[in-house]
């Protein structure tokens, strides 16, 4: 934390050049460029503007992607989705396909994508789809049908055409976490569990933001380090209230974007046409397609079949929906996305479901799947704030791009962006070994990298992003008593040098942890989910102790009373 | 192979059906793929245990059975029953505990009185086991003084999981030096109070490896050094207890010479006529018998599968499932419920009136056993209209398989009592003549 008690001044280099003042007593931090948002977006454009040059602060009120970025299925579009509904943005995924294909190569699963058509589906809308691949710069391949179901022995046999199309998968936390490891590593900052809940403005405009949740960052790991340039994460609890200055804010919050920009004033919400669409999503325990698989229809429920690892994604579905908040699938989505995906996979009842989860989308009001670029200053104010809207995870870099262009322009500078040609390599890696002790048995976590990262005061949950911890077979039933003994080990949130464990707050973090995994599963139990379910309900009344029936006051009897009986 | 009655399923519910049905006189076969989920179970029997006669007679007849089995179990004098600490070290509410756990009863301990507190032992070699934690979530949740202190197995023990450890304390030459090692950490060292000047700590509590066999020998003698009581606490799995329990019943059952088991079968096949079972078979025997009793547990134990179906028809809010559509029974039999697979039962029923006890809904005021198998003449047999499958005159169901589903959240005392009960009807079904097994064996 950088607090001081100093008068701030510094220059705004923007046309009038006013000077901005401080005189509060709670000024956190301060930079060229605030970025609200800690998802796809936000995290694009920290990564941006730091290869620009620029000094930095990105503020996120949850944790990594804990919004919309990390709830999409993890598909690298190459357009070809968009080709029938909106050539626009089939054309911007292609050229972004490309570049992150280069830049983020170590994120980039090359599985290549189908697009196929079952029998009952329109065959008009194939000739249409091919036209608007066409005009996007798309040339899908016809693949012949045998070697089609050599291939992808799981796919539906009443196939009647498909097309090959460059589709891949991207490991999205992979890539997120890695960018911002690689900011920090140039000095930016991040900040964890910090809410915006007001801008500060002058007659010229935004002059920063006042933040909760800040106030209580962990010290770096000593003192003698001097500031620690890492991560910050805030605790849990309570917290005062600060400030954090910087002439340009942007303002990249997916589904939040509107009630951000409320806090400017009804102007700023009104200039910000973004509404919510939620998409359901199921991860099945097998790995049933080897590349993506479209259905060849007009984009609608449960038609994306996407490969991870020994996992594959189902999804996805379409619902508008009021808050921004991660809302929880509903039986209804559930089965309808399940029906839709038997047709394309005549086998799904026989694979394990493992959770189901459902994100939001930020939509434009105008429609399509395109983004759009806000400078409040000339839409009514005020001044300095920026809002990126809309969009989707594969053309989160072009968002970022125009985003920071803007930004350098507002700040009177000329520096072009470099995301387009900087590699980005993937930090944090070696955290699986199956020669040390496993923390994840499922997912071959090993304990000894994991406590390294507790160490910096990572959450469970951040680090189930990572290393997708908890992802596998168990949902995290069995590791988090686990992780609970390692992280008092390290004792957490103190640090290495000064160990002082906090014994109530990890029972909370595993527990969150717990309950987390558990309410994915509960939209899929059926068939080894449904008995894994009950065993992992069992365990937690019976042997955990976690049943306020069992845990009743002294007088509430539970043995034999003649009278009990009916 | 031939039996007055065979037991199928060989967890808690099917191994005191077994003794129940050879204490009642019958030949009995039990016919198992594993030790069901015994190796999950934390060995304590938590309630409600509800009351009435049989309940009872069930609890004392698992007393009597566990005693000769020399795994002896309590139950607590006190209408409330036990207060002990749970594997998180919250407080938890036991019926019936095994002697190794009961003697950590909360209401049992000098703790107020000599103003000491409760140890936490924890052995740094043994995984999932964080004695501070434990001791944290017991502080809080007891208000008693709870502390830990970890030692170490030995360099050469390495980490390793509970059975492996449970090894170690069977073997008399290192549990010797064991107890040098406890004295001098746990007691001569004092951790159990800081700052305070009582001679020992209360009582001092065990991760649940004390021994896979000698574990009785091995707490007296830890008491006697000590120089106070010394218990264990409930763990997650793999599970001491529950493995003990498995190996001390299985081998008194067989000693007593009425019971065979025959181990790692699957049963897979069912002959049934005119609403009785005749016989099961795995893929090479088959095993005849007079009554049979069902415990292949429920969804935890995979004898209930929930097909998505099944799952969307409890869960679905759109009404698309056609569960109003009554009429759909009479020609397909295809479940909205959970499916039990070896008999196809109807598992939408009420259950049986004496499994009414206890609280009769759930947290979120649902009704419990909603749903469960029915079997035999234990069940209700106008269950739904239009229902086509029929009880089996002659298969009785224990276990988690008659509590069902989540909506009666099942526990140890439900397989207790409703093991004894079916152990005991098919034992006196199997023991009348031909011409009246028909009826009700009540």
């Amino acid at each position: 934390m950088r607090r001081t008690d100093r008068k701030l001044t510094r220059r705004r280099s923007q046309p009038g050049g006013v000077r901005w003042l401080s005189t509060s007593d709670v000024v956190l931090d301060h930079a060229d460029v605030i970025v609200i948002g800690g998802g796809a977006t936000g995290i694009g454009l920290l990564w941006d503007l730091i290869l620009r040059g620029l000094d930095v602060i990105l503020l996120e009120q949850g944790s990594l992607a804990s919004g919309t970025s990390g709830a999409f299925h993890g598909l690298l579009h190459s357009g070809a989705r968009y080709a029938g509904s909106d050539p626009a943005t089939a054309a911007e995924c292609l050229a972004e396909n490309r570049i992150l294909r280069k830049v983020a190569r170590e994120f980039v699963g090359n599985t290549g994508g189908i697009f196929a058509r079952l029998e009952e589906d329109d065959p008009a809308w194939e000739r249409h789809w091919r036209q608007g691949c066409r005009s996007a710069g798309l040339r899908p391949e016809r693949v012949a049908l045998d070697d089609l179901r050599a291939s992808e022995p799981a796919l539906s046999p009443g196939l009647v055409a498909a097309y090959r199309v460059p589709d891949a998968t991207i490991d999205g936390f992979g890539l997120l976490w890695s960018l911002v490891w690689s900011a920090t590593d140039s000095g930016a900052r991040v900040y964890f569990g910090a809410r915006v809940t007001d801008f500060l403005t002058d007659e010229a405009g935004v002059r920063g933001v006042r933040v909760m949740g800040v106030g209580a960052v962990r010290r770096p790991p000593s003192d003698d380090i001097g500031e620690d340039p890492r991560v910050r994460i805030a605790p849990a609890g309570p917290v005062e209230p600060g400030e954090i200055v910087a002439p340009v804010v942007v303002n990249a919050t997916g589904p939040w974007a509107g009630d951000v920009a409320a806090l400017a004033g009804p102007r700023a919400q009104a200039a910000v046409p973004v509404e919510r669409d939620k998409g359901v999503m199921i991860v099945f325990n097998s790995r049933l397609v080897s590349t993506v698989v479209n259905r060849l229809r007009p984009p609608g429920d449960g038609d994306i079949l996407v490969p991870h690892g020994p996992v594959t994604i189902l999804g996805t579905s379409s619902a508008k929906v009021e808050g921004p908040e991660r809302p929880a699938p509903t039986p209804a989505e559930v089965k309808r996305i399940l029906t839709e995906g038997r047709a394309l996979v005549p086998g799904l009842d026989s694979v394990a479901p493992l959770r189901a989860y459902a994100g939001v989308r930020p939509l434009l009001r105008a429609g399509g799947r395109g983004f759009m670029l806000i400078d409040h200053g000339q839409s009514g104010g005020p001044a300095g704030l920026v809002t990126i809207a809309g969009g989707k995870f594969t053309t989160f870099r072009a968002m970022a791009e125009v985003a920071g262009d803007l930004v350098v322009r507002l700040m009177g500078k000329k520096v072009s962006s470099r995301t387009a040609e900087v590699g980005i390599p993937r930090l944090g890696r070696n955290l699986s070994s199956r020669l040390q002790l496993l923390a994840c048995d499922c997912e071959f976590v090993s304990l000894s990298g994991l406590l390294g990262l507790l160490d910096e005061g990572l959450h469970l949950a951040d680090l189930g992003r990572l290393t997708r911890l908890g992802m596998g077979g168990c949902q995290g039933v069995f590791c988090a008593q686990r992780l609970a003994g390692a992280m008092w080990q390290t004792g957490w949130p103190g640090s290495r040098r000064r160990p002082h464990p906090d014994e109530a707050a990890i029972a909370r973090e595993a527990e969150a942890f717990r309950t987390a995994r558990l309410s994915g599963i509960k939209s899929v139990e059926w068939g080894t989910q449904a008995r894994l379910a009950a065993v992992a309900k069992a365990l937690d009344r019976l042997t955990l102790g976690n049943d306020d029936r069992l845990t009743l006051g002294n007088d509430d009897r539970l043995t034999l009373g003649e009278g009990d009986h009916p | 192979m031939t039996y007055d009655v065979v037991v199928i399923g060989s967890g808690l519910a099917g191994l005191v059906a077994a003794a129940s049905a050879a204490a009642g006189g019958a030949k009995v076969g039990v016919i198992s793929t594993s030790s069901g989920n015994l190796g999950l179970w934390s060995g304590l029997a938590t309630g409600p245990a509800g009351g009435g006669r049989d309940v009872a007679e069930a609890l004392c007849f698992f007393l009597e059975t566990g005693e000769r089995a020399g795994l002896p179990y309590r139950r607590a004098a006190a209408l409330t029953g036990f207060d002990l600490l749970a594997a998180s070290g919250r407080k938890i509410r036991a019926v019936l505990a095994p002697e190794t756990m009961a003697a950590g009863d909360l209401r049992g301990l000098p703790t107020a009185a000599c103003g000491s507190g409760l140890l936490v032992a924890g052995f740094t070699e043994l995984a999932d086991y964080p004695a501070a934690l434990i001791a944290a979530e017991a502080r809080a949740w007891t208000g008693l003084a709870v502390n830990h202190r970890s030692l170490s197995l030995g360099r050469e023990v390495g980490h390793g999981s509970g059975p492996r450890i449970a090894r170690l304390f069977d073997d008399r030459t290192w549990f010797q030096g064991f107890l040098d090692a406890a004295r001098r950490v746990l007691i001569a060292e004092k951790p159990w109070r800081a700052g305070m000047d009582t001679a020992r700590p209360a009582a001092i509590a065990f991760p649940p490896v004390l021994g896979l066999f000698a574990f009785r020998d091995n707490l007296t003698a830890l008491s006697e050094a000590l120089g106070c009581p010394v218990f264990e606490l409930p763990a997650l799995p793999p599970s001491i207890p529950g493995q003990r329990f498995w190996r001390f019943w299985r081998h008194r059952l067989e000693a007593d010479g009425r019971v065979t088991f025959h181990a790692g079968r699957k049963v897979v096949k069912t002959g049934v006529e005119d609403g009785r079972c005749l016989w099961v078979a795995d893929e090479l025997t088959r095993f005849q018998a007079r009554a049979f009793v069902l415990a292949t547990g429920g969804v935890a134990g995979g004898g209930l599968l929930v097909s998505p179906s099944a799952f969307f028809a409890v869960t679905a809010d759109d009404g698309e499932d056609g569960r109003q559509d009554q009429d759909r029974w009479s020609v397909d039999p295809a479940p909205d419920t959970p499916r039990e697979p070896l008999f196809d039962l109807d598992t939408a029923g009420q259950g049986p009136d004496w499994l009414t006890w206890g609280p009769r809904t759930d947290r979120d005021g649902r009704p419990f056993q909603r749903a469960g198998a029915e079997g035999g003449s234990e069940a209700p047999r106008s269950s739904g209209a239009g229902r086509r499958r029929k009880p089996l005159a002659n298969v009785f169901v224990a276990g988690w398989l008659l509590g069902g589903s989540e909506k009666r959240p099942p526990d140890a005392c439900l397989s207790i009592v409703s093991g004894w009960r079916a152990g005991r009807l098919a034992a006196s079904l199997a023991a009348k003549p031909d011409g009246e097994r028909g009826g009700d064996p009540r």
